[in-house]
This record gives C-alpha cells, structure tokens and sequence, in this order.
C-alpha cells in the first residue's frame, strides 16, 4: 500500500465522519434524551435500511468471511439463511414494538419489559444480560480494528494507533450528534462498504479465475467438496444449519443495537418494507465472500490462518487505490457497528439504571443528554478496560456467546407482545435459567446429544417451556397491562371480514 | 387474517425453514446458471420464499389487527397527547 495514499484516504474518510457529527450536533441544539438515542422516531425506510445493514455487518464480512469460505467452500453459505430469520423478527416482532414504542415512548426492549411484565426485576435481569452480552463484545469489536488496522496496512498503522484512532472518531460523533451521527454516518459508511466489497471482488475474481463461474470450477478441481454441501470438513449437517441460523439471525435481532432500530422507525409500514427487503439487501454483503474465500484457495493453497485471505489478496491484486478503498470499507464496517453498539448500551443504561434506580424524576433534557454523553464515553473506557484486563475466560464466553446470550432474551420479548397469559414469574424463571443452563452447555458441563442441535437452541428450547409452564403456573397478568398492550392489536368485537385481506 | 391462513403461513414458514436447513446436501454440480454451485442457487430461491411470505403479509394481510389503520393508530395517539 502506498503511505501517502492511505493517509490521505483515512484524512478525507475522517473529515466526512466529523463534519457528521457536527451537522447532527447542529440539528439538535437541545435534544431530549429520545431524540438522542432515537432521532426522534423520524427514521425513513431508506435510513433504517442502511443503518440497520452497516450495523449488522461488521468487519467480519470482510475479514471472518472470506476466512469461513476458504475453509469450509460453499457449505458456509447456509448461514446466510440466518437474514431471513431476523428479517422475519423484525416483521412479527419489531411491527409490535414499534407500536407500543410509538404509544408508551419506550427507547429499549428493557424498558418494555418494565411495563409488560410490571417488574423492576425482569427489566434489571435483561438489562445484565444485555449489557454483559454486548460490552464485551464491543470492546473486542474496537481491540479486532486495531489489528485489523495493523494487519491490513502492513504495520504501517499501528495496532495502538489504529485502537486510538477507531475509539476516538467513533466517540467524536456519537457524543455530538447522537443517533442523528450514528445514522447519517452509517448511510455513507453503507455506501463504502457496498462499494469496497463488490469492487474487490469483481476485481480479484477476474485475475483469480477469469469470471464467477472460473473461479467456482478451479475451486472444484482443487477439492469438490469445497462447491458442496456439508463441505470438505462434514460440518455443516442440516440441523447445524438451520440452528446456527436461528442463533445468529434470532438472537442478532434481540441486539439492542438492532432492535432498537424499531422504535425509530418513523411508520410500521417502514418496519414492515424493511423486513421485505432486508434479505434482498443482505445478498450484497453475503455472496460477493463467497467468492473471495474460493479464489483465496486457488490463489494460496495452503494458507494456516485462512482469516488472512483477504488482507492478503488486497494487498497483493488489487491497485493501490482500490486497496485503499477496501481499507476504508473495512473502516466504515467496524465503526457502524461499534456507534450503534455504544449507543444502544448507553442507553440501556441511561433509562435502565440511571433514570430508574437514581433519578427517576429525569431531570431536564439537556440535563438528561449531558448524562447521556458521559455515559457513552463511560461505555466506551468499560469495555476496553474489560476486554484487556478482564477474566479471560469470562470474556472469551461471553464474546463467543453473544448471539445465544440474546436468544434467551427473545423468547421473552416474542412471548410479552403475542401472549397475554404471559407473567413476569415466567419471564424471571426462563430468563436466569436458560442463561444459566446455556453457561453449563459452553463450558461442557453439561452436553446434551450430539443432534448437531447448538447450543443456543437447547437453551431456547428450555427458556421456552419454562417460561410457558411458570406463567401458566402463576397468577395471570392484570387485566389492565393485557389491555394496555393487546388492545392495541385486537380488531373491536364484531369487526367486519376485513380480518382478511386489506 | 383468519385462522386457517394462520395455519397455512406457518406451514409455509416451516417448509421454508426446512428449505434453509439445504436438503440438497449431496447436490454437486460445481457451476448453476454459469456462475453459481447449484446448492447456493437453491438456497438463494429459499430466501427469496421468506421474502415472498413476509411480503403478503406485508402487503396483503392484516396481521398485526387494528394497528394496521396506521393512519388511525397515529390520529389516536395524537389526540391522547393533545388531551
């Protein structure tokens, strides 16, 4: 890579996300705490959609991808199936909570909790688990761009420089503008990414193997398992596939990151026109690695850390200023995910805990959004400190368990807005005991049969029949919460037979 | 919507799952359509279902029950908040 045109390019790429987070902070001069975490609730179809894209996607697809696809060739590909799964949450989860969100100006799914299941107790222990999940996470996401960063640029950036660079652009903005920032500046790192992903692999494909279907024959002739399903390691059984799918897109949509989206939204006909096309969009980022991955096998063989591919044929194939390009791609992925991470976890703990256990009065707003700020950049100094210095295998566990963590979560969110009979006993019992069961299964205390069933499902699975058993064991729910949330879904006695089609 | 539709989506939802799950395990052409590996083809035509589900439900139902007269759920909440 040529230095000047890498500084150069990261220089200009930054202005772009300052200037963002300035014009957010000018657009909202005195921003109530709602406006700061969701935009005030003004978010069009053609927003949502890139910022729920770049936020979903991070550097992973770029980097872990291609990686997979070396490893495993086109059997990796199963899992893309995870999008229509959390595109389905979105339409029969994220529908309701944008109506009861829109009525009761709910900013988490915690704080939704609170009032369902009328419990402090069941909006504390999904707020545990949801910033446990998720902190860690974060702070591995900010620890993997610095060597990202490093690994990419040949030393030429730092793994120090490339940490203190990501921390600080991606802080500048969300402290400025909040949401505004985030969103504004995921539409252009959506456009980077879109741009980065689909040219290198044009290019790399045509010098690899001539075209697509080139590079798909050479990559049969080395091994043809790596054109089949289960793959040349046999793991991809159906059940692994339709399991891991439901891990990764279920308990990817119960992300507060992603979930929150939501209740941003300015109309549920843009939930719903988001959970359509969603999928479509997703093909973008999900087929283009595929072939990266394969062209990689016949580009090096016999690579040890197949997670290099990429890096690797960036730096040998492509021009320096397409290099460059993917560099700032691979910039954009990383920083969409980690502003929505942060400002989602801020905000679970801003309304959650600060509001709720501190200062339930609120307080003014810009009181509430300089608490706001403080706490972003608190959420920011946490999660690096924990990653760094916290218990290894406590941190290990809850990064690799991320997306299971959050499944858990998603039977009671799913259970709250379909089932009346639902209690908070329920939720409280299937919550602590499918998170607790999940902790035995990762560690291998437990091992269920080898279904090829994951873990995350088996402890699904147990959350689910708790969480039906308790709450048809306890008290129903008062009338009065059922009907402040399912009059709201319930066509009036006696409706005509419009129940059908509009 | 009504209840045997319920029944028929979810039945949909279910072979489409199956679908995801790819049955074509030991389907080895090595190139579809002259660029894709006949397995990807047919799990890209699975999503493609979902989409197709998600948008009649979308579009053609009325899933969610009252709350999909947007327009009135709006008008609601605005005279609650004048009130």
């Amino acid at each position: 890579m040529n230095p000047t045109i890498v500084y150069v390019g990261v220089a200009l790429y930054t202005l772009v996300c300052f200037a963002i987070g300035l014009w957010g902070f000018g657009k909202a001069r005195r921003p109530t705490m709602e406006d700061f975490f969701l935009g005030g609730r003004s978010l069009g179809l053609f927003f949502v959609l890139c910022a729920t894209w770049s936020t979903l996607f991070s550097a992973f697809s770029y980097i872990g991808l291609p990686g997979a696809y070396y490893r495993s060739g086109i059997s990796f590909f199963g899992i893309t199936g995870n999008i229509v799964l959390n595109a389905a949450c979105m339409y029969f989860i994220g529908s309701r909570m944008w109506a009861v969100g829109k009525k009761f100006g709910f900013i988490n799914a915690t704080d939704l909790f609170a009032e369902r299941y009328r419990s402090s107790a069941v909006c504390v222990i999904a707020t545990i688990v949801s910033v446990a999940s998720l902190l860690p996470y974060l702070g591995l996401q900010i620890r993997g761009a610095g060597l990202t960063l490093q690994g990419v640029t040949k030393d030429m950036i730092s793994f120090e420089t490339g940490l203190i660079y990501i921390t600080l652009v991606v802080l500048v903005y969300v402290v400025l503008g909040g949401f505004r920032s985030v969103i504004y500046n995921d539409v252009v790192q959506a456009v980077i990414m879109l741009v980065g992903m689909i040219g290198a692999t044009w290019a790399i494909v045509e010098k690899v193997g001539g075209g697509f279907g080139g590079v798909i024959e050479k990559a049969a002739a080395i091994n043809p398992a790596l054109t089949q399903f289960p793959g040349p390691a046999n793991i991809w059984s159906p059940m692994m596939v339709l399991t891991t799918c439901m891990v990764i897109g279920m308990g990817g949509f119960a992300w507060p990151q992603i979930s929150q989206r939501m209740y941003a939204t300015r109309s549920m006909k843009t939930v719903k026109t988001l959970a359509v096309i969603f999928p479509i969009s997703a093909l973008f980022v999900n087929i283009p690695p595929v072939f990266l991955g394969l062209a990689g096998r016949i580009q090096y063989p016999d690579l040890k850390n197949a997670d290099l591919v990429f890096p690797m044929m960036m730096n040998d194939l492509l021009s320096p200023t397409m290099a460059v390009i993917i560099l700032l791609a691979i910039l954009a992925a990383i920083m969409s995910t980690v502003s929505g991470m942060i400002l989602s976890i801020s905000s679970i703990l801003v309304r959650d805990v600060w509001i709720r256990f501190f200062d339930p009065k609120g307080g003014t707003a810009e009181r509430m959004a300089t608490v706001s700020r403080v706490v972003t950049v608190l959420v920011v100094a946490g999660s690096l400190a924990f990653v760094i210095w916290g218990p290894k295998t406590l941190v290990g566990l809850l990064i690799e368990a991320s997306g299971p963590i959050m499944l858990q979560v998603l039977v009671v969110l799913a259970g709250g807005l379909y089932w009346r009979r639902a209690t908070k006993a329920g939720a409280i019992v299937s919550m602590l005991a499918s998170e607790a069961f999940l902790v035995l299964l990762w560690t291998k205390t437990i091992t269920m049969p080898a279904l090829g069933i994951h873990n995350g499902v088996w402890a699904m699975l147990l959350g689910v029949v708790l969480y039906v058993g308790v709450s048809l064991a306890t008290q129903p729910p008062p009338e009065e919460v059922v009907r402040k949330f399912f009059d709201l879904y319930d066509e009036p006695a006696g409706a005509p037979a419009r129940a059908d089609a509009k | 919507m009504s209840t045997t539709g319920k029944w028929i989506l979810c039945l949909v939802y279910a072979l489409l799952l199956v679908g995801l799950a790819c049955p074509w395990q030991k389907v080895g052409e090595p190139v579809y359509l002259g660029f894709l590996p006949a397995p990807m083809f047919y799990l890209i035509l699975v999503q493609l279902g979902f989409v197709g589900v998600a948008g009649y439900l979308a579009f053609f139902t009325r899933f969610h029950g009252r709350i999909e007269d947007e327009e009135d759920f709006l008008r609601g909440l605005k005279k609650e908040v004048r009130r």
